[in-house]
């Protein structure tokens, strides 16, 4: 590998079983890959028996990520992060993930390879009362959880000032209490941009204080090797976003000194709303389009979407190098937003419409009011962040060769990792797929 | 013809208008990788999976992407076809 050395630690689980939080105990037997269905939460678990086994289990929509490698004497190697297990001496072509919603029974001494699906959306479309009363009920679970889940951590909100991150910060405040709201502008704009003053109004809606991240171009790119490898990674899309995080990270992690961090705090995000929305749109800077998207509307749009936060790791992965915890609420409650009908997902006013339904005046009137800039991955400050990276000249095509290069990879190989936003897994034995 | 072929023929003109395929690209054949020669991206492996199941009706599982086969026009055509009913593209669109 040709990466700069950096340090990962596990990413932290956030599992509810029954009525109450979910821990793995060492020295049980280990549980069956059906088991998963009755987890909730963002979690990428390893567990071990003592007669050789493995369940490989990762939450439903793939939040947490999960690689595995087996190693000739049949020890199973895993890890959140790519890198890592490259750093350990396996091949790329040795990695494979688990994908979301998937369970992994293994046992190389048993020859037991079994993969099985405990947890999939089901994009079945309910009529505006049911959704609205869906959705409620499963917000109300995920902080009713999450308060019992995070108690006695020090709490963070990203806040863009715009629905997802503040229906975040709004239900944030009543279920779980004091945070700080955190956000992001990129310096020397001339004077304060209209996501700041959003947040801002957010914060104050909240009556929590807002802490204001910026950053210069340079210190953005600065941050890019970082953010390639920890957020698993080139797509244009993903690494603008990733930028972003990578500078509140940075940010946070220097306010609170290194003896912050235990337990580590935690941000909650509005990301994953965009994919249950089908609410992303190209973006052209200068004549050339990013964030390229397949042609495709409606529901088989948030199909791919959501199918695709399998791959990359622009929240958890960024903020877990700076010791941060991630949770995505809207993830944990997806399965109600999975019931918009795919027709509402056309008009371009849908996300609107449904927060107010949902959140009613909770929400400050302006924030509902705000005229849509560029519904690019949860942050209209990307496109300043595309700005900084682009004018360097880095492409799509250098993001690629870059990753490929701190990875020490061909780059011909990253054609097999990622595809149609999937991380690659097979259903069939590595052991076997290698005699194939 | 068979299915294979009428699946492979499909694929290739669905191809070579989505991706702006020169006729004249000699290196574009059905057995050329069609993600590692570049002929088409990430966004353009999701449109292609909707244009087989639109095509032919069919339901593409989430690992087909991964399967070898996968990574070239014969091979794609190979799968489709095995999905396919033996009444196969009856009632296409």
């Amino acid at each position: 590998m040709n990466a700069p050395a950096l340090s990962t630690r596990r990413v932290t689980d956030f599992v509810w079983l029954g009525q109450a939080p979910w821990r793995a105990s060492a020295g049980r037997a280990a549980p069956r890959p059906e088991d998963a269905s009755s987890l909730w939460g963002q979690f990428a678990l390893h567990e071990r028996d003592d007669a050789g086994g493995h369940v490989l289990a990762r939450d439903r929509l793939g939040v947490n990520k999960l690689f595995f490698a087996v190693t000739a004497s049949g020890e199973v190697d895993s890890s959140n992060f790519l890198f890592d297990l490259l750093q350990r001496g396996h091949r790329l072509g040795d990695v494979w993930s688990v994908p979301s919603g998937h369970a992994l029974a293994l046992s190389p001494s048993r020859g037991e390879y079994r993969l099985h699906r405990h947890a999939a959306l089901d994009f079945a479309e309910s009529d505006e009362q049911a959704l609205v009363a869906g959705i409620r009920a499963a917000l109300a679970t995920t902080f009713e959880r999450l308060a019992t889940l995070l108690a006695g951590r020090r709490l963070f909100v990203t806040l863009s000032g715009g629905l997802d991150s503040t229906t975040v910060a709004m239900l944030a405040r009543e279920h779980l209490g004091e945070f700080t709201a955190v956000t992001f502008a990129m310096e020397g704009g001339g004077g304060e941009s209209d996501d700041l003053r959003h947040a801002r109004l957010a914060a104050r809606g909240a009556g929590v204080p807002l802490e204001v991240v910026t950053a210069t171009p340079d210190e953005l790119a600065e941050l890019l090797d970082l953010v390639l490898l920890h957020g698993q990674d080139w797509r244009d899309f993903n690494v603008h976003c990733g930028l972003v995080n990578a500078a509140i990270g940075r940010r946070l992690r220097q306010r609170l000194g290194p003896d912050g961090g235990s337990p580590a705090p935690v941000l909650l995000t509005g990301d994953s709303m965009n994919e249950l929305m089908a609410d992303y749109r190209p973006v052209v800077y200068k004549g050339v389009e990013y964030y390229g998207l397949p042609r495709l509307a409606g529901a088989q749009l948030r199909r791919f979407l959501v199918s695709g936060l399998d791959a990359g790791d622009r929240e958890v992965g960024i903020f877990n190098a700076f010791g941060l915890d991630t949770v995505q609420p809207y993830a944990l409650a997806a399965e109600a937003y999975a019931a918009v009908p795919g027709e509402r997902l056309e008009d371009p006013r849908a996300k609107q419409e449904l927060v107010r339904l949902v959140m009613g005046a909770r929400i400050p009137e302006a924030i509902y009011a705000r005229p849509k800039l560029r519904a690019q991955v949860g942050s209209h400050d990307v496109g300043g962040t595309l700005a900084a990276i682009a004018d360097r000249g880095i492409d799509a095509a250098a993001l690629r060769r870059r990753f490929a290069d701190l990875l020490g990879v061909e780059e011909r190989e990253l054609g097999a990792l990622i595809r149609g936003g999937r991380y690659r897994f097979s259903l069939q034995a590595p052991w076997e797929a290698a005699q194939a | 013809m068979t299915h294979v072929e009428e699946i492979a023929r499909d694929l290739e003109v669905f191809l070579r208008r989505s991706f702006l395929i020169p006729d004249d690209d000699a290196r574009f054949t059905r057995q050329a990788n069609l993600w590692e020669e570049g002929y088409v991206d990430s966004a353009g492996v999701v449109e292609t999976i909707v244009h087989l199941e639109r095509r032919w009706r069919v339901r593409l599982p989430d690992e087909i992407v991964f399967d070898p086969r996968f990574n070239h026009v014969s091979g794609i055509a190979d799968l489709v076809a095995s999905l396919l009913l033996p009444r196969g593209a009856d009632g296409a669109a």
